[in-house]
């Protein structure tokens, strides 16, 4: 069971995170000009988690009335801590993105394939 | 599932004759298989994309154009066909089905004979109720 700001929203079917890269964002070598010729280092990375998973539901409603809260939640910026399925936690995570997969799938049950995108944002 | 022995098979409802075997098969042909954060074993499986596949197994005779001359693949039509237990019409179930051929394969045996196997796909009408019914 994971949470974000408190809110389970993604419970109804599996979902896995992964972190993704951290450390600095840099810029290679010869990307701002032909003279430029070492690597730029600029800021560090804003702490960004990918969530895959898979909400199903009872219905086709049930369904669809999951995406519809977990949209308006990611157009509020929802903000808060996230933790993950295995307790670990992430403070200050905003939920930007939610993108479903290409289609539903009806078989025994009704579900929706997705990527969600928690980022930390910089204050 | 297999039916030996069917009776009364027919086509867009013109006789499909000699025919010893109708078999019907399923299979995923898109499996969702999810996995969680916990271990290495699915928690969610399902087959939301599947096909149902009536195979048709009939002698042939020498020379018979009749239907097999309409039996090509892409040809989509109505499969019905009946069985018993017994000879007579007592507990006769009937079978129905629309149908797209995919392949009609001609086997000649040595002594002559041949045997035709019909591969067809099942389509369901609505793509949630089951495109072989049993009544």
């Amino acid at each position: 069971m994971s949470t974000i700001a408190g809110q389970a929203l993604f419970n109804s079917g599996p979902h896995r995170f992964v972190i993704k890269p951290v450390g600095m964002l840099i810029v290679p070598p010869l990307t701002f000009d032909p003279i430029q010729t070492t690597t730029n280092v600029i800021v560090p990375l804003e702490l960004s988690i990918m969530q895959t998973g898979r909400l199903i539901g009872a219905d086709e409603a049930d369904l669809w009335a999951q995406v519809e809260l977990i949209r308006t939640q990611a157009e509020a910026q929802l903000t808060g801590t996230l933790v993950d399925n295995n307790a670990i936690q992430w403070t200050g995570m905003t939920l930007l993105r939610f993108a479903p997969e290409d289609r539903a799938d009806r078989g025994r049950a009704v579900s929706l394939a997705y990527r969600a995108d928690y980022i930390r944002l910089a204050p | 599932m297999i039916f030996l022995n069917p009776q009364n098979i027919t086509l867009d409802g013109q006789p499909l004759d000699r025919v010893r075997a109708i078999t019907i098969s399923r299979r995923a042909d898109r499996l969702v298989v999810e996995h969680s954060d916990a271990g290495p074993h699915p928690t969610f499986v399902d087959a939301p994309e599947q096909r149902t596949t009536i195979t048709l197994v009939r002698d042939l005779t020498t020379g018979d154009p009749g239907v097999n001359a309409t039996l090509n693949p892409g040809r989509q039509a109505s499969l019905a066909f009946t069985t018993a237990p017994n000879a007579s019409d007592a507990d006769a179930r009937s079978f129905s089905a629309t149908v797209v051929i995919t392949a009609a394969e001609v086997d000649l045996r040595r002594d002559g004979s041949a045997t035709q196997t019909l591969r067809t796909l099942a389509v369901s009408t609505t793509g949630a109720s089951d495109p072989f019914s049993i009544t």
